[in-house]
C-alpha cells in the first residue's frame, strides 16, 4: 500500500490505438462540464444540510420548505444528469473508441448529445431558480399540483422540457455508440492485460525501453479490426459466449471487456428511455387537455422503467473498463477471463425488469409485477456478486501499483458492495415494508452512486486525462480527495442508511426532535465531502490549464471580474424572483441591472477595453451605494464611515515612530470620544433601515460586486488600451 | 381468529436487518483487508508452475463462489415468497371477521373512517356488518378521527388519494429502531388496499411517507389501538 507510482512512469495501460483528437477534445468537454454541475449539485446538497441543521435560516419558514425541496430536486437530477450521466456519455464515447480500435460512428452525433443534455440541464437549473420542487423523480401528478402556493406549473414545464432534451441526449448516444459496436470492423480476438516483462523480471521493477515497445506491440496485436456476422457479434459483445462450453467460446472472438460493458449500458437504457418518453407524453397531454385521466400508476410504472435503468446507467461503463484497469494495474497475465464477461447477459436482462422494486409498495399494481421485482432484485445480485469477485482475485497476490485509479476503483468496489446489501434487503417485498421512502433508500442510493459509481469514475479520469493531455495530475490533492470522498462520503451514506433503520422518513424538510442530533454531524461529512470535490475540481483544472493555459496570470484577472459579476447579476435575478416578486418598480430595477450585470460577461471576455471596464466599475459602485442607502440609515453609515477611516488613519503614528506625545494625547482622546458616542447612539438597533429576508445572499452578493469593483480597477489601471484617452482629447477638443 | 399472516409478521424486522447489513459489510471489509495484504506476501510474482497452479486455484475459486452467490439468492427467494402480498393477505382464513378502515389522503390530511366489519359468510361471499361508529367528516392539516379498533383484530385499510401521490404508513411512537409498522402507496384513482394487525393497544402515529408537497412533512395523524 505504501508504494505510490505516478503515472509517467507506467507505460500506457490501455491500448495504442490513437483516439481522434476531436472526441478526446469532446470527452474532455463533458468532463470539464460535468465537474462544473457537479461542484452545483454538491452546494445544493450543502444547502439542504445546512437548512437541517438550522444553520440557514430565512425569516419565512415557508420559504426555507420550498428552497429545501427545489435543491433537493434539483440536487437530485443534476446529480444524475447533469454529473455522472454526462460523464459516463463523455467517457463512453472515449473508451469505446479506444477499445474497439475505430472512431465514432457519428462525431455529430456525440456533439449534439452534448449540446442536448447541456440544453436540459440548464432547464432543469432554471426550473429549480423557480422554486420547483416535485423531487427528482417528480411523481406524477404531484408535478403539476404543488398544492398552497407551492411551484408554479410554468416551473413545472420548463423541468419536463429540460427532461425532454436530456432523453434525446440519451437516445442519440445509445444509438451512436450501438451503430459504433455494431457497424463495420471492430476490434476482436483475445484482449490481453498483462505486463509480461514484469512477471518475467521478477525482482527488476525497470523495464527497458525497447522491451516495452516489443511487449505492447504484442499486446497490441492481440485485439485486431475485423468483421463480424451480425450473430457473432451480438454473443460476443453480450457476453453470452463465455458461458458456452470451451470448443465454442474458444472459437468466438472476444471483444474488448470495456467494450461489452459500453454497449451493455447503451442497449439497457436505450430500452430503458421510453419510459420516460411515456411519461412526459403523459404529463404533457394531461396539461394540455384537463379532461384527460392517465392512469398514474402506469406513469409511475413507466417513469421507473427509465429510473432504474438510470442508476445502473452510472455504472456499467465504468464497470466494464474496471475489468480492464485493475487487472492491467495489477500485472496479472489474463489473456482472456471468462468470468469477466459472464456477468454480462445478466446485467443486460434484469437491469431492464429489476425498475418493478420501485412501485413495491403500489398496491393495485399486479401481483406478477410484484414477482418480477423480488426475483430481479435478487437475480440482479448474482452478476454484481461475480463482477466484485472477480476484481477482487485480479487484485488478490498480485503485485498492483496503487496510483489514483486502482485505489479509486477498489474504493468503487467496497462502496458498491455495501450498497448492494442494503439493496439486497430491501430487493424483498417483506422487508421492504420496514425500509421503503425511509432514509435508508437514500442512503442506498448514496452508497451505489457516490460511493460506487462516481468513484469508478474519477478513478477513470485520472487515468484518462493524463493519457489524453500527456500530464500528470498531482498526487498529493489526489489521495486527500480520495481520503476526504471516503471518510465523508461513507458519514453520509451510513448515517442516511441507520437513520431510515430508525424510522426517519424520506423528504422531510424539517428532522423530527428525536433526530436532530444527526443533522449538524450530516453537515460534518458534507462538508468534509465537499472539501475533497473542491480539491478534486482544483487538481482537474490545474491540470487541464498545464497544458491549455487557460489560466495565464494576464487572464486570471478577467475571469475574477467575470465570475464576480456574473454571480452577482444572478444573485440580482434570484432575490427578485424569490422574494420580492416582478410586480414593483424596485424589483423590475433590481432585475434590469441584474441582466445587465450578467451582460457585462462580454466585454470581459471578449476584452473590448478600458472604457467598458470603467462604465461596469461606475455601475456596481452605484449599486452599492443604492444598497446602502436602502438597508441602512445613511447617517450612520456616514457616520461609522468617517469613524472607521478616521480609526484606520490612526495606522500611521505607529509607522511613523516619530510622531510626538502631543499628538497620540489627542488621538486617543478622538478615540474615546467615538466610543462614548457608539454607547450613546446604540447603534446595533438603530443602524437597519429594513428588514431584509434575503441577507445572506444580499450579502455575498454586495462582496462579489466589492470583488468585480477591484478587478476592474486592476484592469483600467493595467490595461494599455488608449480608449479613455481618447474620448478625454476629444472632450477637451470640443471643449476648445 | 385462524391463522394469518400479516404485516406483522412480514420479514424478519428491522433490528435482524440492521444486524445483517452490519455483518455483511464488516465481512467484506475484513474480506476486501485481506485481499489487500495478500499484494504484499512474499508470493507476490508467481511464475511457471506456481503460475498455473494460481490459476487454476483462481478459477475453481470463482466457480465454487458464482454456485454459492447463486444458492444463497434462491434460498432468499425462496425466503420471501411468503411475506409477497398475494400470498400474505391471501392466508387470511375462510371465516376471517375483517374490521374494514377507510383512508381518505390529501394535501396535506389523513381522514380515517370506519367502515365496520366484513365478514365471509357460508356460502363464501363476503359480507359488511353494521357500521360501529359513524364519524362526520372534516378537513384540517392534522386530522384525527375517532375510530375504535381493538388489538388482535385484522384490519383493512383501503386508502384513497383525492390528489397526489401519499405514502400511508403506521409508524411506533416511540422512535425505536422498528418504528415503521406497515406502509403502502396510496396511488390516486385506486383502492389501494393493505391488511394488518395491531399486536398491541396504544397510540400509532400516521405518517406520509410519499413526498406530496411541501408541507408533506406535516402531513401527520394518530390512530389509537384499544384493548380487546
Amino acid at each position: 500500500m505504501s508504494k505510490f507510482e505516478f503515472y509517467e512512469k507506467e507505460e500506457s495501460p490501455i491500448p495504442k490505438y490513437e483516439v481522434k483528437k476531436e472526441i478526446s477534445d469532446l470527452t474532455i468537454l463533458f468532463i470539464v462540464a460535468s465537474i462544473i454541475y457537479f461542484l452545483i449539485a454538491g452546494s445544493l446538497a450543502l444547502l439542504m444540510r445546512l437548512i437541517q441543521s438550522k444553520a440557514f435560516i430565512f425569516v419565512n419558514p415557508d420559504q426555507t420548505l420550498g428552497l429545501f425541496y427545489a435543491s433537493l430536486t434539483i440536487h437530485g437530477q443534476l446529480m444524475f444528469f447533469g454529473f455522472i450521466s454526462m460523464l459516463t456519455v463523455g467517457i463512453s464515447y472515449y473508451l469505446v473508441s479506444k477499445f474497439g480500435k475505430k472512431p465514432l460512428y457519428s462525431i455529430n452525433l456525440a456533439i449534439l448529445s452534448f449540446c442536448f443534455l447541456n440544453s436540459g440541464v440548464i432547464f432543469l437549473i432554471i426550473a429549480g431558480t423557480m422554486f420547483f420542487g416535485a423531487g427528482w423523480y417528480n411523481l406524477m401528478p404531484l408535478t403539476f399540483h404543488s398544492g398552497n402556493d407551492g411551484w408554479s406549473v410554468s416551473s413545472a414545464v420548463i423541468f419536463l422540457v429540460g427532461d425532454v432534451l436530456i432523453g434525446i441526449a440519451l437516445v442519440i448516444f445509445c444509438i451512436n455508440i450501438i451503430a459504433t459496436v455494431l457497424s463495420g470492423k471492430i476490434a476482436a480476438g483475445i484482449q490481453k492485460t498483462e505486463r509480461t516483462k514484469l512477471d518475467e523480471n521478477n525482482n527488476n521493477t525497470e523495464i527497458h525501453e525497447d522491451s516495452i515497445n516489443k511487449e505492447d506491440k504484442k499486446r497490441d496485436d492481440s485485439l485486431t479490426l475485423q468483421y463480424l456476422p451480425p450473430s457473432v457479434r451480438w454473443i460476443s459483445v453480450l457476453g453470452i459466449s463465455s458461458w458456452f462450453p470451451k470448443k465454442y467460446r474458444t472459437a468466438i472472438p472476444a471483444m474488448s471487456i470495456v467494450v461489452v460493458g459500453i454497449f451493455v449500458n447503451a442497449m439497457v437504457q436505450f430500452v430503458g428511455n421510453f419510459g420516460l418518453f411515456i411519461q412526459l407524453f403523459t404529463g404533457f397531454t394531461y396539461l394540455l387537455n384537463p379532461d384527460f385521466q392517465p392512469s398514474w400508476l402506469f406513469t409511475k410504472d413507466a417513469w421507473w422503467f427509465f429510473g432504474h435503468p438510470i442508476v445502473y446507467f452510472t455504472l456499467f461503463s465504468f464497470l466494464g473498463a474496471a475489468y480492464y484497469y485493475i487487472p492491467r494495474y495489477a500485472r496479472k497475465i489474463i489473456s482472456y477471463d471468462k468470468w469477466a464477461y459472464r456477468s454480462w447477459p445478466f446485467y443486460f436482462v434484469f437491469t431492464m425488469t429489476v425498475f418493478t422494486h420501485h412501485a413495491f409498495m403500489d398496491m393495485p399494481n399486479p401481483d406478477w409485477l410484484k414477482f418480477i421485482a423480488q426475483t430481479s432484485s435478487l437475480a440482479i445480485i448474482f452478476p454484481s456478486g461475480l463482477t466484485i469477485m472477480t476484481i477482487m482475485m485480479y487484485i488478490f497476490r498480485s503485485k498492483i501499483s496503487w496510483n489514483l485509479t486502482s485505489l479509486f476503483m477498489l474504493s468503487g468496489i467496497a462502496g458498491w458492495a455495501f450498497g448492494g446489501y442494503s439493496g439486497t434487503q430491501t430487493g424483498w417485498w417483506g422487508q421492504d415494508v420496514y425500509l421503503h421512502n425511509t432514509l435508508n433508500i437514500v442512503g442506498h442510493i448514496h452508497l451505489t452512486i457516490l460511493m460506487g459509481s462516481v468513484l469508478f469514475a474519477m478513478g477513470l479520469i485520472y487515468s484518462i486525462i493524463p493519457s489524453i493531455i500527456k500530464v500528470a495530475f498531482n498526487k498529493t490533492l489526489g489521495i486527500l480527495h480520495l481520503l476526504l470522498t471516503l471518510i465523508g462520503g461513507f458519514g453520509i451514506a451510513f448515517l442516511f442508511t441507520y437513520l431510515g433503520f430508525a424510522g426517519f422518513i424520506r423528504r422531510e424538510a424539517i428532522a423530527p426532535d428525536e433526530f436532530a442530533w444527526s443533522m449538524p454531524l450530516m453537515l460534518f461529512f458534507a462538508i468534509i465531502v465537499g472539501i475533497g470535490q473542491i480539491i478534486f475540481a482544483y487538481n482537474l483544472f490545474n491540470t487541464l490549464n498545464k497544458k491549455y493555459k487557460f489560466l495565464s496570470k494576464d487572464n486570471t484577472i478577467f475571469y475574477v471580474a467575470f465570475i464576480s459579476t456574473a454571480i452577482a447579476g444572478i444573485s440580482h435575478i434570484l432575490i427578485v424572483s424569490l422574494f420580492m416578486g416582478f410586480e414593483s418598480k424596485p424589483s423590475i430595477f433590481l432585475l434590469l441591472s441584474g441582466i445587465i450585470q450578467i451582460f457585462w460577461i462580454l466585454p470581459l471576455v471578449k476584452r473590448w477595453g478600458r472604457i467598458w471596464y470603467l462604465f461596469g466599475c461606475l455601475g456596481t459602485i452605484f449599486l452599492i451605494y443604492l444598497f446602502i442607502s436602502v438597508q441602512f440609515d445613511m447617517k450612520f453609515v456616514l457616520f461609522f464611515l468617517v469613524t472607521g477611516l478616521a480609526q484606520i488613519f490612526w495606522i500611521v503614528p505607529y509607522l511613523k515612530s516619530n510622531w510626538s506625545r502631543k499628538r497620540l494625547y489627542i488621538g486617543i482622546g478622538i478615540s474615546s470620544i467615538l466610543i462614548l458616542s457608539w454607547l450613546f447612539t446604540n447603534p446595533p438597533e438603530k443602524i437597519f433601515g429594513l428588514d431584509a429576508p434575503y441577507d445572506d445572499i444580499s450579502m455575498s452578493l454586495e462582496i462579489m460586486q466589492v470583488i468585480f469593483i477591484a478587478s476592474t480597477i486592476v484592469l483600467v489601471i493595467k490595461e494599455k488600451d488608449d480608449s479613455i484617452s481618447h474620448i478625454f482629447q476629444k472632450l477637451r477638443h470640443h471643449a476648445r | 381468529m385462524g391463522e394469518v399472516n400479516l404485516a406483522s409478521d412480514l420479514g424478519f424486522g428491522t433490528p435482524w436487518l440492521v444486524e445483517t447489513l452490519t455483518v455483511a459489510i464488516l465481512l467484506t471489509t475484513g474480506f476486501i483487508i485481506y485481499v489487500l495484504l495478500s499484494t504484499r506476501s512474499n508470493k507476490i510474482r508467481l511464475s511457471g508452475l506456481d503460475q498455473a497452479k494460481y490459476r487454476l486455484y483462481k478459477y475453481h475459486a470463482e466457480r465454487y463462489w458464482a454456485i454459492f452467490v447463486a444458492g444463497i439468492l434462491i434460498w432468499f427467494w425462496y425466503l420471501g415468497i411468503p411475506w409477497m402480498p398475494s400470498m400474505a393477505f391471501d392466508n387470511i382464513s375462510e371465516n376471517q371477521t375483517i374490521h374494514v378502515i377507510k383512508i381518505t389522503a390529501g394535501q396535506w390530511f389523513w381522514e380515517l373512517e370506519d367502515g365496520g366489519y366484513t365478514y365471509k359468510n357460508n356460502s363464501g361471499s363476503i359480507e359488511q356488518a353494521p357500521l360501529l361508529q359513524q364519524n362526520n367528516s372534516s378537513n384540517g392539516l392534522k386530522l384525527n378521527k375517532e375510530i375504535n379498533v381493538k388489538a388482535g383484530e385484522t384490519v383493512k385499510f383501503i386508502a384513497n388519494s383525492e390528489d397526489v401521490n401519499h405514502g400511508f404508513g403506521i409508524l411506533t411512537s416511540s422512535k425505536s429502531v422498528d418504528s415503521i409498522l406497515m406502509q403502502m402507496q396510496v396511488v390516486p384513482g385506486y383502492d389501494n388496499v393493505f391488511y394488518y394487525t395491531f399486536d398491541k393497544p396504544g397510540t400509532y402515529t400516521i405518517r406520509c411517507l410519499e413526498y406530496c408537497g411541501w408541507l408533506h412533512p406535516y402531513m401527520i395523524s394518530e390512530i389509537t389501538i384499544q384493548a380487546t
